[in-house]
Parts: structure tokens; C-alpha cells; sequence
């Protein structure tokens, strides 16, 4: 069945071998929490707004323990079919990160049955089954635009039992000692209607991110773009400054991707106005006064 | 033939005229009006009757009962009744039969009918008489013989003039004037956001009335002359500009004097088309709707550039009159003439409806830009007052309004030599183009216009805003009670014996301000600021000097210049621009030279700090007084320092100046200490709100007559239900007025129902402690408003609602979209039904959740939707009424559900007090969505023109009664407001008579001493309380409840209670929209 799915020379491209470690500054108890927790075998909920570093941290954490990493991106079916061509016996440490939408069954995660044209019917594992099975960090984005069934499943597995059932199989999957479960979830825009349920979210140990202290940022943004200090100093400042309009006119701030954007823009030669422009100014808003008051704020960072 | 005979006599004669051109409805209208306007004068209302009666119709029974109930039984009622059923009885030979009102009325009005049979016939054949005498006047020729003494016709035409002195004296001539000029009054009162009281407000309304007799009248009386000398069609609009006019002044308490000179400076002659008046009267309705009376060069100024449009353009194109309205409200300092009057002429050469016009008024074609850009280079501040709310809210991080001293005066004016910006051109300093802030909101100049360069008015505008924003952001406005000990026990070294002296006269002072309101009939409730310990520390400060005014002049210019430290050094882009910036405002400075001698070093100081550099020449004393004085300077690291050490630097320079003037300019020095400066305030700038124009003293006053908080007896409720019923009565009664008899009449037969209210302070259920009463809105449509056609609501929002039809008809069709993974369905789904069949084979259980369901999707969502209709609805923004727009948007929402076939009810609450709540359902949840007339029952729907804000029993009644037993999914809940919830539990009539009264929580004056109540109620926590404990119980019971409030005010209290569920809306016009929308969102 390798045939059918995957030719000779391709390589699924899901499936990256991170071989430096990410770059990750932590802010506060983040990393001691994520090592204990991973010691103690509990799952983690990252909370925190769009683009302030919670799948870095993820990356930059797996990979701290094994030193070396494994990312592979997991999707429905054929994240299912994927995950197959991958030799996850073979792997030292991986990271299965699936970004969740709300046509992710249950199904979708844990695996099924397919007919293949040699072996007749064959079980093949879901990401977060290959995950348990072998021993790796399943990682669900955005969980709570999954469906219900989903939040549902990982209740066996988040909680003193450890197991997940494989119900179509009718049997359970122990997952070794090195398996962890994390979800992260923005509370920013989440609809009252669309939330996760206090039995869900209470078994997870949460830690709360937000974008990083002004120094921090500032770091990251320089060592991220290359771009000078000075540029990084200002573009930081800036972002914050736009960040206190949130729930005034934004729905969501300036995040710290954004900034890194910019600074890279100019690090590739850009002209200063023009990649703030693109990167702080017309991806946060379509309104023209708040486009006006922003370029405004940017001026006294000398950004225009 | 009597007075009155003629009145009616020409009253039917001028109504048959009108009525084929303005329908019967209209013409009962008129008549309606003239009633109401009448003053009391039973012979002539008797007259108006017998005149109207051939306009009634049998369907507005109601209405007429509550109007006309005093003449139940008289010959007039009789007449009015019978004719009204002429054509029922006339169709078939049976008993009279009425449609509306209430059995009560419908019987009375069965025996009068019959008893007053011959008066009938006798009214009947009047008319006819009236309507065949003036039956030529449609050709032209008037028989002489219909010209009696008192006829206004007059042979071949009619004398339009004594025509209008007969319904001049029908409407009661001046008297009626002034009850509808009182009328007015009020409702300005009403719609006024502060609350005008007080001395200068009844004289001003002594003027108003002054004018008004008779000049009004007679400036009327000449408009609707001239009008109706046209031609009869243009006589007719005449009319209903009249009417209107009239409606409008009641709702908006726009001066009738405006209105009539404006009207009267409008003088129509031939060249105006029927379109061209048409255009202009609807401008005058929004002007009048638009403008309180303090705007009444405003209001000039608009009609005369109109008038010159309509001359020059010979065309009156809505659209365009619109733009050059709001070009005048937006640009309040700019002469617009030559921009209207280049557009006329674009106007006459390419025609109204073309492009070019429209470009040219929209300002974006070439033309149109040049023409306005020559106006004027100035910023003009409700342009950019978005934009520059954002900038500040982002640099300072907080919610900090902008506002200019046309939206309000700031609290505290600093009326002293401040720093170096905000100038006018001409160099002096003027309050209104200050900056300012209090450290919640900023003040700017509303418009900047400092140099004739559109770019760099617009950098001074910005750089302005960032300084005041600067002051936010570095803590001017810290309040620190160790650092301000600290800074307090230098100040006693430095100035001692000031504080003692200063008390003294602040604790004198804060007496006389008390015996002063007194005299102005308000009663101190508790002083905010009574006296020294409650000021801001800043100022605490000030009064440990023996100068404070000085001082805070100082601590202004050290503060200025550490805050301008901090901001440039944080804001490097803002520094580049200092240097233009300060250059503008270096050039329109004074030399030195030209202050006097004894200021010019406190003057160098302020240049030396803000600009680094003097304007000038400095004698050599004088330049080491300078250097005395900045000596404290010397120490001052900005990056460490926060308002505190600006304050003790203050106290040095202050020192410093002090004893170089005592030592150089003894004379000075002295007048400055006979000067107590401790209070530079005098009585007269004490406003009607009790606060001191400068005076750091503030109180809280109430208006003498309304008594403290109160509180039901608290022993069990009486469960009874006549008691109950007896109960609301009696609250009926205490409240007085039609609308509360009129209420009383509705809830004769009707059910009441008891809810509990929450009481804080006792955190307890008070048991029974509301009454509400549930109304049908179609037959106890208590508002509605006969005099007026039902604007209607449907064909104005034809377009938003075939939109919204549209969007909401797409998403009804994605649910029928097939859904798979169902145990049952109509089709199957291959994909899956292999997937179950090789878990089968594998040896699993086979599940069989492999079916397609075509059927739709059951949404299950049911919503409600809670208006309120309390009078401040009436206030008009825009063109149309708070309430008008709430309507708009239940409109909107029940097309939106209708094409989703949701279930859903829309209904109204007001209340007046407690025991008196009304709950109007204009559509029942269980009510057929088709059937239902929504759109036609909010057009006829109007706001209670009494009443107040108790919106929590209306809520529990919703969760209880309505939405409560529905069983669906998702419940919600939509309330719209206008404002605070605002309690009252007692009306309590004092048997007397009073000039203030209170209504929907503002005090109000009157001039002539007219009946009052004192109201009684709880305290606005409470009400919050209450509402948050409603809100809790709306969630327990599993309905979603979102707030969508439309003042700005409440937002912060109700945001505490509703969450994320509150919705504030700063734009009444977004309201349909926004709701549609938001429904959307959330069922999706």
C-alpha cells in the first residue's frame, strides 16, 4: 500500500527532522512546567492570543528532552494515511501537531479500518494513536473548533487512566512513558457558544501565555529577522502600543509574528515605511481611521 | 350665529378643501391637533368636535375616547359617533357598530348614538352644506353667497389671512402658543443629556417666552399666507409643514421663535417648484428635530445656504440638501456660501441627479476638493475625532474620550498661562483652542487652523493630542499618599503657615457655596469635594502655598516640561516633529518684552522650558531672577521623576519667584497678597450643576424637593388578586396624567403578574415588589400616534430587509445541505458505510451511523427581543428617534428569523414606578411569524411620553413567561437600551404646585408652576444590582442575555454585569444592522 501513497522519490511532506534547537526564550515558569509536567505524565493546555509563541514553545520544549525532534503535520484522512509512511518505531522523539477544524472527528485522530488491494482490511493509526503507541507528543491546535467527539476522546487519556480506547478495534493503546497530550485554545475569540467544557479543561494543567515582556521581545524579534536593535526596540514598542487598542477598535493586537515580519521585511532591504505598513498597519485592520491612528502611533517610533 | 358656530363653519369649510388632497386621516389630524392645542376651552373644543366629526373614523375609537372622554354624553360626541358609522349603517340597516375601544366605550357610545340621533343629522347636513358651498372653489369661482360676515371668502378668492386668524383663534392664539411653548420646554428638558436647571436657565426661558407672544404667531401667520397663495397643492404642505412643525417642537423643544424667523426670512414666491418646497420642509423638520435652542445660528446658517441652493440650482435634490446639512453641523467655523454656491452652478449645468453634482457635493471629484481646500487649510476636529480617539487610547492604553469645549466644558478650565501650545493665530490664548486634559478625557481645539498648511495643522492636532496624552501615560495624575506627605512636609518649610490659612478660608468658602445653592432651591446632598482633604493631591498641594492658582501655574510648566522629557524620549518620531511644530507656535508668541515687568521671568520660563529658548530680550535682573528660579531644574533626572518631584520643583521655583518679586516689585507682590487668591472665583461662575467654574469644590446637590431613598414596608405582599389589581391602580393613580388613566383603562381586564426585585443592600428577594401588566401593542396601542400616517417602517427598510432576507434565506439553505454520520436518513453514505463494513470485516462492531439526512437541520434557536420604550427614546439623533431606530432593527431581526424560521417574539417595556410596570408585546414567541404584522405594529408604535427605566421586571417577565417555557437549544435574549436603568417607586402627589419635577431620571424647570409629583426611589446601585441579579437568573434559566446599550455612560456598570454580552453601540444608525449581525454570530 506504500505504492499507492507515496512514490519512490517523494517524502511526505508533513514530516520535518528538526535538527537545531528551536529558538525559544522563556518568560516566566513555562519551561519548569512543561518539564514536570512531562515527568509526571499530565497534559498541558496552552492559553494565549494568536502568534505569541505557544507551537514554538511546544517545538523548542520536545525538543529539549531528546535533542533531537520530529515534526509532523497531521491532517484528517490523510494526515492518517501520512503518518503512515512515517517509521515512528524509528523515531528517537516526534511531535504530532494537528491543527483542529470542526469536520475533525474523532475518527480522524485515532484511526480506522481500510481496504487495501494486498492484505484485505487493515487498522491504520491516527495521529494521536501513533503518537500513544509510540511514545510521542501529540500536540491539538485550536482545540475547541473540534468536534465535540473530539474534546470527548481525550478524556481516557488526559486523566489518571492514561488509555486510549480504540473502540472500532476493541482495544485500548497504553502509551508509554514519553507521550504527552497538549492542546492550546485563543480565549480571545472564542464565541460564548464555542468553549471548552469545565470536565474538559479541568483536566489539563494550563499555562497561560501572552506576548513576552518587552525585552524578550525585543530579542526575539532581532534574533528572528536579524534586523538592528534599534529597529527591534521601536517595532516592539509600537506593537505594544497598538496592542492597548485591542477591544477599543482590534479585535486582536499586533502579534509578535507580525513584528518579526517587519523587521524581517527591512532585513531583506524593504524600505522602513513599507514593511511596517504591510506587516503592523493592514493586517490588523480595514478600518481607514484606525489604518490612520496607527500609522500615527508608528510615527512617534519613527517607524513612518 | 356665535363664535363658535363660525369657527366650526370655516373649520368645515377648510377641511373639505383639504380633505381630497390630504385624506381624511390627515385632516382628523389637524383637527386632532387643534384640540390638544385648544387650552381647556370647553365651547370651543365643543365646536372642534362637531367639525372633526365627519374626518373620524369608527376604526380609532380608542383613541378618540381617551381624547375626547370629557364630552361623552354631549351633543358633540353624539354627532361625532353617528357620523362615523354613517356608512355601516348606510350598507346595512343595522345598530351601530364600533370596532375599536374598549366595551366600556362601545356601550357608552351605543346610547348616545341613540339619544342624540337629531344633533346627528343636524352635524350631518352642516357639512354637507359646507361641502357644497365650497364645491366651485376647485374652479375657481366662489358663489358670493358663501361669504357671510365671518366667512374668509371673500368673492373670487379666498382671504387667506383672516382664514388663518379663524384657526389662529381655533387653536387657542397665543394661549395655545404658550402650552404648546411649555409643552416644548419640557421636552427640551427632557432631551437634554445635562440637566438644565437653575437661575440663568428660567431666565433665558422667560426671554424665549417673551419673544414668542406674538411674534411667532404672527411671523406664522405670514409664512402660511404666503404659502398657501401659491396654489392649493402647495397651500396643502404648507399645512402639513405646519402640523409638523408644531409635532416636532413638542418632541425636540425647538424654539417656536426659530422657527418662525427662519420660516419668515423663507419667503416663497413662484420661482419654487413643488419639489424645491417639498425639499424644504423636510429640511426644517430635521433641522427643528436636530437642533436644541442653543443652536439656532446653526439652524440660520443652514437654512440660508440651502435657500441659496435651491435659488441658484432650481432644484432641490434631497441627497445634496443632506450634504450641505452635515457639511454645516461638521464644520461649524467654516463659511461654506462660496462652496454651495460653486455647486449650484455645477448643479444648473449638469443637473441634480448627474455624477458630477454628486461628486462635487461628496468632495471627490477635483472640482469639489479644490473648491473646499480654498475654504479653508484648518483641521476641523469631527474629521479626524476617530482617528485621533484611537491614537490617544493607543499611546495612553486606556479608554480616554476626546471631546472639544463644544461637547462639553472640561471640569476643571485652566484658565492660566499654561504652556506654550494651543494658540490661536493671533497669539492669545482662548479657552476653546487649548488643550487640555483631566486624566480621563482630553480636550482639543475644534478645529486647527494655526497656519495655512492643511499637512501641518494636522502635525499640530497630533502633537497636542500626544503631550495631553503624555500626561496620562507618565502619571500627571498619580495619586500617592506617601509621596504626597513627603512633598507636603517641604512644602510647610517652604511656605509656612500657608496651609492653616487656606483651610480656613476653604471651610468659609465651601459655606457660602451651600447658602448659594440654597438660594438657588438645591439642597447639598454630599460635598465630593467639601473640602481640603478631598481634593486630588496636586491641588492639596497648591493649598499648602499661599498662591494655589499661581501654583499650579507652575507645577503646569515644570510638569509640561518633564512630561515633554519623557515623550521625546520615548517617541523619537514625535521629537523630529517638535522642531516644525514649536516653530509654529514660537512665532505667534509675544516678545518678552510686551508682558509686564513682574510676570516676564515666569513668561521666560515657560519659553525657556517649552521651547529651550526666549523670545526676546531678558534685562540682566531679570536674567538672574531666570537663573534662580531654574536653579531646581538642575536636579531633575525625568526618567526617575514623577509628578511629585514636578510638584516640589514647583514649590522651589514658586519660592524663588516669590521672593524676587517681593524684593524687585514690592507693589505687585503685595496686590497679589490682597488678592485671595486662594478662591480667583466668584459666585457667577458657579453653574447650575453647583460646581464652581475653577472651584476644586464640588457637590453633590438635588433639586430641595426629592426626598432620599425609598424603601417598601417589607411585611408579606398581598397575594389577593383584586388587591393586587387594586394595587397597580393606586400606582396608576399616584403617577396622574392620561397615560397612566389610559393605562389603567388597558389594564382593566388584563392579567398582572408579580416578580420579585433584588435588593442589594440587603441581599435579599423583595418579595411581590413589581406589578406588570402584559399589553397587546395592536389593539392597546397606547402610543400611537394618530395625528401622523404610520411612517412605514417595511417600505422603508425595503432594501436593508431584502438583504437581509437574502443573507439569512442563504444560510437557512446550508442547513439543508446534507449532513452525513446521521443513524438514520434518506440517503447513504458510501464512504462511511464501507468504512462500517470493513470495521465489520475486520471483526469490529459494525456501527451504522453511515446515512445522509436531507431533512433540514433543526436550528432550534428561539430569541426575544426587549425594546426599551421609556420617553428618552424620544430623543432624536439623526432624522429619526432612538425609538425609530429600535424599531428598524426588530424589524430587521424578525426578517432574519422569519427566513430562518426561528421562533421569536419582539416586545417593548416601560414603566411607571414599580407597582406600574407595562409589558407591550408586539409579537408573541407562540404567534405565527406570518401572520404577524411586525412591520406594520412598529410603525404605528410610539414611545410612552411618560414613564421610566425599571427594566428588570420586564426581563423576568420575558425569562418567566416567554422565553422561559419555549424548549429550544439556544435561548436568547436581546435588550436594547438607551440608558441607565432608573428606578422609581412612589409618586407621591404633593397637592401642590412646583417649577421642578423629574422625569426618567432628569430634573427639569419649569416656568409656570405647573402640577408635580415627587418621585421616590432607590439609589442607582441598586438598580444595577437588580439588573445583574436578572441577568443571573436569565443564565440559570439557559437563556443568553446580550445588552446592547447605546449610551456611552453606562458602559463601564453594565459591562460588569454583562460581560462579554454587552454590546455598546456609539452610533444609533448601526443599530440594525449590528443586531442582525450579531444574531448571526451568534446561532451560527
Amino acid at each position: 500500500m506504500d505504492d499507492l501513497l507515496l512514490k519512490e522519490n517523494e517524502t511526505a511532506i508533513e514530516e520535518t527532522d528538526i535538527l537545531e534547537e528551536p529558538y525559544y526564550i522563556p518568560v516566566g515558569n513555562e519551561a519548569r512546567l512543561f518539564a514536570a509536567a512531562y515527568k509526571r505524565k499530565l497534559p498541558l493546555l496552552l492559553k494565549g492570543p494568536t502568534g505569541c509563541g505557544k507551537t514554538r514553545f511546544v517545538e523548542a520544549m520536545a525538543f529539549k528532552l531528546n535533542k533531537v525532534l520530529t515534526r509532523i503535520q497531521a491532517d484528517r484522512t490523510a494526515g492518517v494515511v501520512r503518518a503512515e509512511t512515517v517509521d515512528f518505531a524509528k523515531k528517537k522523539s516526534f511531535l504530532v501537531t494537528v491543527p483542529c477544524h470542526e469536520d475533525l472527528t474523532a475518527n480522524d485522530l485515532v484511526g480506522r479500518f481500510f481496504l487495501t488491494m494486498d492484505q484485505g482490511v487493515r487498522w491504520i493509526d491516527g495521529p494521536l494513536t501513533k503518537a500513544a503507541r509510540y511514545g510521542g507528543i501529540c500536540y491539538l491546535d485550536e482545540i475547541v473548533e473540534a468536534r465535540k467527539d473530539v474534546t470527548v476522546l481525550i478524556h481516557s487519556l488526559t486523566d489518571y487512566r492514561r488509555i486510549l480506547p480504540l473502540v472500532k478495534k476493541g482495544t485500548t493503546v497504553t502509551p508509554p512513558p514519553s507521550f504527552m497530550l497538549i492542546v492550546s485554545y485563543n480565549p480571545g475569540y472564542q464565541s460564548a457558544l464555542k468553549d471548552l467544557k469545565p470536565s474538559t479543561k479541568q483536566r489539563f494543567v494550563a499555562i497561560d501565555f501572552d506576548y513576552p515582556p518587552e525585552n524578550v521581545e525585543i530579542e526575539v524579534v532581532r534574533h528572528e529577522s536579524g534586523c538592528q536593535e534599534g529597529l527591534a526596540r521601536s517595532l516592539v514598542a509600537a506593537g505594544r502600543k497598538i496592542r492597548g487598542l485591542k477591544s477599543q477598535g482590534l479585535t486582536e493586537g499586533v502579534s509578535t509574528r507580525l513584528l518579526v515580519y517587519a523587521a524581517s521585511l527591512v532585513a531583506e532591504g524593504v524600505p522602513k515605511e513599507d514593511a511596517v505598513l504591510s506587516s503592523l498597519v493592514s493586517p490588523i485592520t480595514d478600518d481607514e481611521q484606525m489604518r490612520l491612528s496607527l500609522i500615527d502611533v508608528c510615527k512617534g517610533f519613527d517607524l513612518m | 350665529m356665535n363664535g363658535t358656530d363660525a369657527i366650526e363653519r370655516s373649520l368645515l369649510s377648510f377641511a373639505s378643501v383639504l380633505e381630497p388632497a390630504l385624506g381624511r386621516d390627515r385632516v382628523y389630524g389637524i383637527f386632532s391637533a387643534a384640540f390638544r392645542a385648544s387650552g381647556g376651552d370647553r365651547a370651543l373644543q365643543e365646536a372642534l368636535l362637531r367639525g372633526a366629526a365627519p374626518f373620524f373614523d369608527p376604526g380609532r375609537a380608542a383613541v378618540w375616547e381617551t381624547e375626547f372622554s370629557g364630552f361623552l354624553g354631549t351633543p358633540a360626541c353624539a354627532a361625532l359617533v353617528t357620523l362615523a358609522s354613517r356608512e355601516a349603517r348606510a350598507a346595512a340597516e343595522r345598530p351601530l357598530e364600533l370596532t375599536g375601544g374598549s366595551n366600556a366605550f362601545q356601550r357608552k357610545a351605543r346610547l348616545v348614538a341613540g339619544a342624540y340621533e337629531p344633533a346627528a343629522e343636524g352635524a350631518r347636513s352642516r357639512f354637507q352644506a359646507a361641502r357644497i358651498a365650497v364645491l366651485p372653489l376647485e374652479n375657481d369661482r366662489l358663489p358670493s353667497t358663501a361669504g357671510a360676515t365671518t366667512s374668509p371668502y371673500d368673492g373670487s378668492r379666498i382671504d387667506w389671512r383672516a382664514l388663518w386668524n379663524s384657526i389662529d383663534a381655533v387653536l387657542g392664539g397665543v394661549r395655545g402658543a404658550c402650552e404648546l411653548f411649555d409643552r416644548c420646554i419640557v421636552s427640551f428638558c427632557a432631551a437634554r443629556p445635562g440637566n438644565p436647571s437653575g437661575e440663568s436657565f428660567a431666565k433665558t426661558m422667560a426671554e424665549f417666552r417673551a419673544g414668542l407672544v406674538p411674534g411667532s404667531a404672527d411671523d406664522l401667520s405670514l409664512f402660511l399666507g404666503l404659502a398657501l397663495s401659491l396654489e392649493s397643492t402647495r397651500g396643502l404642505e404648507a399645512w402639513e409643514t405646519f402640523s409638523m412643525l408644531s409635532r416636532t417642537w413638542v418632541k425636540n423643544g425647538f424654539g417656536p421663535r426659530e422657527a418662525s424667523l427662519a420660516l419668515a426670512d423663507f419667503q416663497v414666491d413662484e420661482r419654487y417648484t413643488r419639489e424645491m418646497l417639498k425639499s424644504l420642509l423636510s429640511l426644517i423638520e430635521t433641522c427643528a428635530a436636530m437642533f436644541h435652542p442653543g443652536k439656532t445660528e446653526t439652524f440660520g446658517r443652514v437654512f440660508r445656504l440651502v435657500k441659496g441652493f435651491l435659488r441658484y440650482a432650481r432644484s432641490a435634490d434631497k441627497g445634496i440638501v443632506a450634504k450641505i446639512f452635515d457639511a454645516v453641523v461638521r464644520h461649524p467655523s467654516l463659511d461654506l456660501s462660496a462652496w454651495v454656491d460653486e455647486g449650484a452652478r455645477v448643479v444648473r449645468t449638469a443637473g441634480a441627479g448627474s455624477q458630477a453634482a454628486r461628486q462635487y457635493f461628496d468632495r471627490k471629484s477635483e472640482h469639489g476638493r479644490k473648491v473646499w481646500s480654498s475654504l479653508d487649510s484648518g483641521v476641523e476636529f469631527e474629521d479626524v475625532r476617530e482617528r485621533f480617539t484611537y491614537f490617544v487610547q493607543a499611546l495612553t492604553g486606556k479608554p480616554v474620550a476626546l471631546r472639544t469645549y463644544r461637547d462639553e466644558a472640561p471640569p476643571v478650565v485652566d484658565a492660566g498661562s499654561g504652556g506654550g501650545r494651543g494658540r490661536t493665530p493671533a497669539g492669545e490664548s482662548r479657552l476653546e483652542h487649548r488643550f487640555f486634559t483631566d486624566g480621563k478625557a482630553i480636550w482639543v481645539p475644534p478645529h486647527v487652523n494655526y497656519v495655512d498648511d492643511a499637512r501641518r495643522n494636522l502635525l499640530m492636532l497630533r502633537h497636542g493630542a500626544a503631550h495631553e496624552s503624555a500626561h496620562i501615560e507618565f502619571g500627571s495624575f498619580l495619586q500617592d499618599p506617601v509621596r504626597c506627605s513627603a512633598t507636603a512636609a517641604v512644602f510647610e518649610r517652604l511656605f509656612p503657615g500657608s496651609g492653616e490659612r487656606n483651610r480656613k478660608l476653604l471651610a468659609r468658602y465651601a459655606k457660602q457655596v451651600e447658602a448659594a445653592l440654597a438660594a438657588l432651591g438645591y439642597r447639598v446632598k454630599a460635598a465630593v469635594n467639601r473640602g481640603f482633604a478631598d481634593f486630588p493631591d496636586q491641588v492639596r498641594l497648591g493649598f499648602l502655598t499661599p498662591f494655589p492658582t499661581l501654583f499650579r501655574d507652575v507645577l503646569n510648566i515644570v510638569e509640561d516640561y518633564r512630561v515633554n522629557l519623557l515623550l521625546y524620549s520615548k517617541y523619537p518620531g514625535y521629537a523630529k516633529e517638535k522642531a516644525e511644530v514649536d516653530g509654529i507656535d514660537f512665532d505667534s508668541l509675544r516678545v518678552l518684552e510686551d508682558f509686564e515687568p513682574e510676570t516676564r521671568t515666569l513668561q521666560a520660563l515657560i519659553e525657556r522650558l517649552w521651547f529651550g529658548k526666549l523670545k526676546g530680550e531678558l534685562s540682566d535682573a531679570d536674567s538672574d531672577a531666570l537663573g534662580q528660579m531654574m536653579a531646581p531644574l538642575d536636579s531633575f533626572a525625568p526618567a526617575a521623576a514623577d509628578i511629585y518631584h514636578s510638584a516640589m520643583v514647583a514649590g522651589s521655583v514658586l519660592r524663588t519667584y516669590l521672593d524676587d518679586l517681593s524684593r524687585r516689585f514690592p507693589r505687585a507682590f503685595n496686590a497679589l497678597r490682597e488678592s485671595t487668591d486662594v478662591l480667583s472665583v466668584s459666585f457667577s461662575s458657579l453653574d447650575a450643576s453647583g460646581q464652581g467654574r475653577n472651584c476644586p469644590l464640588q457637590f453633590e446637590i438635588e433639586s430641595a424637593g426629592s426626598g432620599g431613598a425609598f424603601v417598601e414596608g417589607g411585611g408579606p405582599a398581598n397575594r389577593d388578586e383584586a388587591e393586587t389589581r387594586e394595587s397597580f391602580r393606586r400606582a396608576c393613580g399616584e403617577h396622574g396624567g392620561p397615560e397612566a388613566a389610559k393605562l389603567e383603562g388597558l389594564a382593566e381586564n388584563r392579567a398582572i403578574f408579580r416578580y420579585d426585585e433584588w435588593d442589594h443592600a440587603e441581599l435579599a428577594y423583595i418579595r411581590d415588589k413589581c406589578l406588570l401588566v402584559e399589553l397587546d401593542s395592536g389593539t392597546d396601542g397606547s402610543s400611537a400616534d394618530d395625528s401622523q400616517a404610520p411612517d412605514d417602517l417595511a417600505k422603508r427598510e425595503r432594501g436593508r430587509a431584502a438583504s437581509v432576507r437574502k443573507a439569512f434565506q442563504a444560510l437557512k439553505e446550508s442547513l439543508d445541505l446534507p449532513r452525513t454520520g446521521m443513524d438514520d436518513g434518506d440517503d447513504i453514505d458510501f464512504d462511511r458505510c464501507f468504512d462500517a463494513l470493513l470495521d465489520f470485516r475486520a471483526g469490529g462492531s459494525m456501527e451504522d451511523d453511515f446515512y445522509i439526512q436531507r431533512s433540514r437541520k433543526v436550528r432550534d434557536v428561539a430569541c426575544a427581543l426587549a425594546l426599551d420604550m421609556s420617553p428618552s427614546t424620544r430623543r432624536t439623533i439623526g432624522e429619526r428617534s432612538v425609538f425609530a431606530h429600535e424599531a428598524s432593527a426588530a424589524f430587521l431581526l424578525s426578517e432574519a428569523m422569519r427566513s430562518l424560521d426561528d421562533r421569536f417574539g419582539i416586545y417593548a417595556l416601560f414603566d411607571m414606578g414599580a407597582r406600574a410596570n407595562v409589558f407591550h408585546v408586539i409579537k408573541d414567541m407562540e404567534e405565527n411569524p406570518a401572520e404577524a404584522s411586525v412591520a406594520s405594529k412598529l410603525s404605528a408604535f410610539r414611545p410612552s411620553d411618560r414613564g421610566f427605566s425599571r427594566i428588570a421586571p420586564g426581563l423576568r417577565h420575558l425569562v418567566a413567561r416567554k422565553l422561559g417555557p419555549v424548549e429550544a437549544r439556544v435561548k436568547l435574549l436581546f435588550f436594547i437600551t438607551d440608558g441607565m436603568p432608573f428606578y422609581v417607586d412612589r409618586i407621591v402627589d404633593k397637592g401642590e404646585t412646583s417649577t421642578t419635577f423629574n422625569e426618567d431620571g432628569v430634573t427639569m424647570v419649569s416656568e409656570t408652576p405647573i402640577r408635580v409629583s415627587r418621585i421616590e426611589g432607590p439609589s442607582e446601585d441598586y438598580a444595577y444590582a437588580d439588573l445583574a441579579r436578572a441577568f443571573e437568573e436569565a443564565l440559570d434559566a439557559g437563556i443568553r442575555m446580550i445588552c446592547i446599550t447605546l449610551d456611552e455612560s453606562t458602559v463601564d456598570r453594565l459591562s460588569k454585569i454583562f460581560g462579554n454580552s454587552l454590546v455598546y453601540l456609539n452610533d444609533v444608525s448601526a443599530l440594525p444592522s449590528r443586531l442582525v449581525e450579531l444574531f448571526r454570530k451568534i446561532t451560527r
